[in-house]
């Protein structure tokens, strides 16, 4: 059995967004999707996205900016970058906000977590 | 493990739905919020009638498990509707949520359905015996309330593909994202009549939650 203890619900509201998962290359909260409409289907959790190359740069860069608080919220978070940046390698900060959008941080530190995403889109230059 | 049914093809799902209890399930955003105990789903996604946008002469046909992400990315897709569903939920609902769970769900803060009305939108249903094309203002009858009889599934919404170039759009929500609506409007313009829909109060305290009234009135012929 894998260690999934990452994928969160969201108090079975959608909101929170720290239930997150890419499904079909596409973002989804894990909490708003039922087991039986996934089969057959690759799920990517933030299990298996720390192993990538990818993780290592955006780790780094919520590390090195201080992004994270609580920790709630960054497993969202980082997914959600995950899913921008493999869309768009370069967002601007308006790109990465939306990108974002329907994470919420209590600690509200979106500015760093914002941050956080432009350094790794920086660093990982070729990467995504 | 699989809490449901998954059809492979519109024929198939018709069929389930008449010899199971199974509830449609497109995009889930709505159903799994409901979390209903045992429930079991008629999964969709795989339907390709209900997958696709196509166009005839005079409508744009939005099959029904189409998410807001695929919708906003097409360039066939009125920009009237695009902007109404650009401001929905937050990139992870609109990657998921569906024109038919919007207005399949009878929720009075559907924020398509508004557009639907102002629109004069049509909705496909489809069941064992065939077809039925309703107006939305015969198909949305209130929250909750639904022309959908017993073995019908929605197949698409039916949108025109002309005259909603000139409109207005203005929601009102308590914050940028994941904002469930509060009032919202959209009025479209033609050059010889204003049809304006929508006018929703949906808090209690705002007034009380209605669905969305339509108000045509020809104002006067204009030649440009």
């Amino acid at each position: 059995m894998p260690d999934i203890s990452f994928v969160l619900n969201g108090k079975e509201t959608s909101y929170a967004g720290s239930a997150t998962e890419r499904l079909l290359d596409v973002l989804h909260n894990s909490c708003c999707v039922a087991i039986g409409a996934v089969v057959g289907s690759c799920v990517v959790t933030l299990e298996g996205y720390r192993e990538t190359e990818r993780y290592a740069v955006m780790d780094k860069a919520f590390a090195d900016v201080s992004a994270v608080q609580c920790g709630f919220c960054t497993p969202g978070m980082i997914l959600a970058a995950e899913a921008l940046l493999s869309k768009n390698p370069h967002p601007d900060e308006t790109e990465i906000r939306e990108g974002l959008s329907g994470n919420l941080c209590r600690c509200t530190g979106y500015n760093a977590i914002i941050r956080a995403v432009q350094k790794a889109a920086e660093e990982g230059n070729g990467l995504w | 493990m699989v809490n449901g049914y998954a059809a492979e093809s519109l024929q198939q799902a018709l069929d389930i739905l008449v010899n199971t209890d199974a509830v449609p399930y497109a995009g889930g955003t709505d159903l799994m919020v409901e979390n209903r105990p045992d429930v079991k789903y008629l999964f969709l996604k795989k339907i390709p009638e209900l997958r696709a946008i196509t166009v005839d002469e005079q409508y744009v046909h939005i099959g029904a498990a189409v998410t807001f992400t695929e919708a906003i990315a097409n360039p066939d897709v009125p920009k009237l509707m695009k902007e109404a569903i650009t401001l929905i939920g937050s990139p992870a609902i609109r990657n998921a949520g569906t024109f038919g769970g919007n207005i399949g769900n009878g929720s009075d803060k559907a924020d398509s359905v508004l557009i639907e009305f102002a629109a004069d939108a049509k909705i496909c249903l489809v069941s064992q015996a065939g077809e039925r094309l309703v107006d939305v203002a015969h198909f949305y009858l209130g929250r909750k309330k639904l022309d959908l009889h017993p073995g019908e599934l929605i197949k698409e919404i039916l949108l025109p593909r002309y005259g909603l170039e000139q409109y207005t759009y203005q929601k009102v929500g308590g914050r940028k994202a994941l904002a469930i609506t509060f009032v919202s409007f959209a009025g479209v313009f033609q050059y010889f009549k204003c049809a304006m829909a929508g006018l929703r109060i949906l808090r209690p305290h705002l007034g009380q939650p209605g669905t969305p009234s339509r108000d045509i009135r020809i104002l006067k012929r204009c030649f440009l």
